[in-house]
């Protein structure tokens, strides 16, 4: 599929929520830069805040520090995790939100290079609701993205996230 | 002369490998056993039978009880015979048994036919020993009967010995194969029917020759031959035996010469009269004799049995560290397969933002470049994910599936449909394919890219044609299938027929026909997987035949096509 074919793929879904804010916990510096790309290019305009490790996640998503002030950074209700990260990793993250009340409801979509069986099922034991691999190919990373836009972001109902 | 014969006889003994001897002990017991009675009678004890003789007359008068004490004491000697004789032939009976057994283990045919002989020069003592009790009607004075159909005996256990021996030796010489264990039994039957004719000969004689001279120096000449047999066998034909076919069995054989030679030289020089001392002595020596086979078959199945046993822990132990080493390799494969993609990514995504944002600044070389890059990056990805999958097959995979080929076969055409459509190509399936028990994402694989090569691999301006066919073949016990895929490709060369399997291994330039030389690895891990393997035949410039043989069972629903 060219890169025309998936961008005109991502305006098909044009009644979806653009709302919605999500939260991108990735360490690698070009892996943020090529996922915001390839959600733009998806046709996602929704807010996306970016935290670079597990720990920075979850001070964000209990308003820990700066991230009290809700105005700058709002609760999300979609998140697109990485599992290899320094200090706290994605698995981590994984575990506590989903024991949080009220941000155990938290669209949690894993964002990996990891296809190890292994890696899958312990993301999803731990309560992952979708488990994607980032493709290398501009194209396919285009078309995650506005798959996730039709089906995450239109298709599925979105839970209300409640503050700790 | 004599330096000569020393020094080959000690050749002989250090031919013996460690492996293949009894157990030191058991050599020092025997040899102990063997002069035992010797230096029991230099200490002056004597093993002669002592009985009365029984006169009729004498207890005309007596009661019953007193003239059974009277008969029973008068045969002492005889009944001694007896049970020495017939416990030497029990202990042949266990050599045949053991023999056998051995035979069935170990498939070596040297035992059964040395056993079978065994048991016959025992039936021989049977027969002799039935002779002598008057159970077989003997018409001949007893003081002759027994000495003579004993040296016949001898004789004759000396003789089938050797000439087992030496027909097992020659015959193997001449049909440079193991002889058959019905050539076994007719060699056999052939020396028991003598056997049995010389001690009904020899019962039915009302005259035999005398075989005791009491004030010669040879007191029984007759026992001279089996005395010089004997010897004969063990120092030459029996070490032959083991030189060709070393077994602890073998051993003993030429070790059980020793109490053999020394029972000959009993009766030879030292006995006079039936059931006298030496006579005993012989005749308990003799079972000490046929012990030692017995002995030697049974250190040779501990043996075995400890050789097994190592054998399987060794396996055991080999197959742990095995799966051990496999899932560390492939552990390893996927870490290093998904942290090389990162900055595959990296390099992708920002040869293409910078191919889009800032296409109207570069000129076209510079875009060339940038698509060369991204080229690089795509072959990299792909091999990444080959690499990955040929990892990833032949893993932990404990249960076997029902693998339907022709649904493979389908599925394959799903996923090539893009390649098939633009080349128009007509793949066949001749017949039905098995259904076959294995592994289905390895198959599915290795199907797949048989496929894909046989429509890349045929010249741009031709329709492949490719040609799927299965055959099922049975051998020993084993069903094979050999799945072949056919194409009016290229063709390869025959130097590299073997080479082209190997992991990476390609002959053509990307440019030319693009891949990552894993597909045909796949292919061949599919193979040993199964249990078969990988083969190809191709002439260049017409096609290439390639077949996959699969080592396995053939699900019922195929009786059919058997």
């Amino acid at each position: 599929m060219s890169i025309e074919n998936a961008r005109k793929d991502a305006t098909t879904c044009n009644r979806y929520d653009d709302a919605v804010n999500i939260l991108l916990v990735e360490d690698q510096k070009s892996d943020v830069m090529l996922i915001q790309r390839a959600l733009r290019k998806g046709g996602i305009v929704n807010p996306i805040y970016v935290v670079r490790d597990g720990e920075q996640a979850l001070a964000y998503l209990m308003g820990e520090g700066k991230y009290a002030d809700r105005q700058t950074y709002p609760l999300p209700s979609m998140m697109l995790l990485d599992l290899k990260m320094p200090k706290v990793g994605g698995l981590e993250v994984l575990r506590q939100v989903k024991q949080t009340e009220g941000l155990k409801r938290i669209l949690i979509i894993v964002l990996t290079s990891s296809a190890l069986s292994a890696d899958v099922d312990k993301a999803y034991d731990l309560g992952a609701n979708s488990y994607l691999v980032k493709p290398v190919k501009t194209e396919d990373f285009i078309k995650v993205a506005s798959d996730i836009k039709c089906y995450w972001l239109m298709m599925n109902q979105k839970p209300t996230v409640v503050e700790v | 002369m004599f330096d000569d014969r020393v020094e080959v006889v000690m050749q002989w003994f250090l031919a013996f490998d460690a492996n293949n001897t009894l157990p030191r002990p058991l050599l020092i017991g025997m040899l102990l056993v063997c002069v035992m009675p010797t230096v029991f009678n230099l200490f002056g004890v004597d093993f002669g039978s002592t009985y009365d003789s029984f006169d009729p007359a004498h207890y005309i008068h007596s009661d019953p009880a007193t003239l059974l004490t009277a008969q029973f004491a008068s045969l002492a000697g005889a009944i001694e015979h007896t049970l020495l004789e017939w416990t030497a032939f029990c202990v042949a009976a266990f050599v045949v048994i053991l023999s056998l057994l051995h035979y069935r283990i170990s498939g070596d045919v040297t035992t059964p036919i040395i056993g079978v002989a065994f048991f016959m020069a025992g039936c021989m003592d049977a027969f002799h020993t039935l002779a002598a009790d008057n159970l077989i009607v003997a018409v001949a004075d007893q003081s002759d009967l027994v000495p003579f159909t004993w040296a016949i005996c001898r004789s004759f256990n000396a003789l089938i010995l050797i000439s087992g021996v030496i027909i097992l030796l020659v015959r193997e010489d001449v049909t440079d194969r193991k002889p058959g264990f019905s050539f076994v039994l007719a060699v056999s039957v052939f020396f028991g029917v003598v056997a049995y004719l010389i001690i009904y000969f020899a019962a039915t004689s009302p005259e035999l020759p005398q075989t005791m001279f009491a004030d010669a120096w040879i007191t029984r000449p007759y026992d001279a031959l089996p005395l010089v047999l004997f010897v004969v066998a063990g120092l030459f034909v029996y070490p032959l035996l083991y030189r060709k076919h070393p077994s602890v069995f073998a051993f003993a054989l030429v070790i059980s010469a020793v109490p053999e030679v020394i029972t000959q030289m009993h009766m030879t020089f030292g006995s006079t009269a039936l059931f006298d001392n030496h006579f005993n002595i012989a005749h308990f020596l003799k079972i000490v004799a046929y012990s030692m086979p017995l002995m030697g078959l049974m250190v040779d199945y501990v043996q075995t049995q400890r050789q097994m046993q190592a054998a399987v822990l060794e396996q055991q132990r080999a197959t742990v560290l095995l799966t051990a080493r496999n899932d560390e390799l492939q552990a390893y494969a996927h870490t290093i397969s998904h942290d090389l993609r990162s900055p595959l990514r990296a390099i992708e995504g920002f040869s293409d933002a910078l191919d889009e944002d800032y296409r109207d600044r570069l000129n076209d070389e510079a875009r060339e470049f940038l698509t060369e890059i991204r080229s690089g990056v795509s072959r990299m990805d792909l091999l990444i994910n080959d690499l990955l999958l040929f990892a990833r097959l032949g893993g932990k995979q404990a249960t076997l599936h029902d693998v339907d080929l022709n649904e493979m076969v389908e599925r394959a055409m799903k996923e090539l449909a893009t390649d098939i459509q633009e080349r128009q190509a007509e793949i066949l399936v001749i017949n039905s394919l098995p259904v076959v028990q294995g592994h289905p994402a390895t198959l599915q694989s290795a199907v797949m890219n048989l496929l894909s090569n046989a429509i890349k691999f045929t010249p741009e301006h031709q329709r492949p044609h490719i040609t799927v066919s299965a055959v099922i073949s049975r051998s020993e016990g084993e069903t094979l299938i050999d799945l072949s895929v056919s194409d009016h490709g290229i063709g390869i060369e025959k130097k590299y027929w073997d080479s082209i399997f190997d992991l990476f291994s390609r002959l053509h330039t990307d440019e030319a026909y693009p891949g990552t030389g894993v597909g045909l690895a796949i292919v061949k891990k599919a193979a040993l997987q199964h249990g078969g393997n990988v083969w190809l035949q191709s002439v260049p410039g017409q096609g290439s035949t390639f077949h996959l043989s699969l080592a396995t069972k053939v699900n019922r629903k195929n009786r059919s096509i058997l």
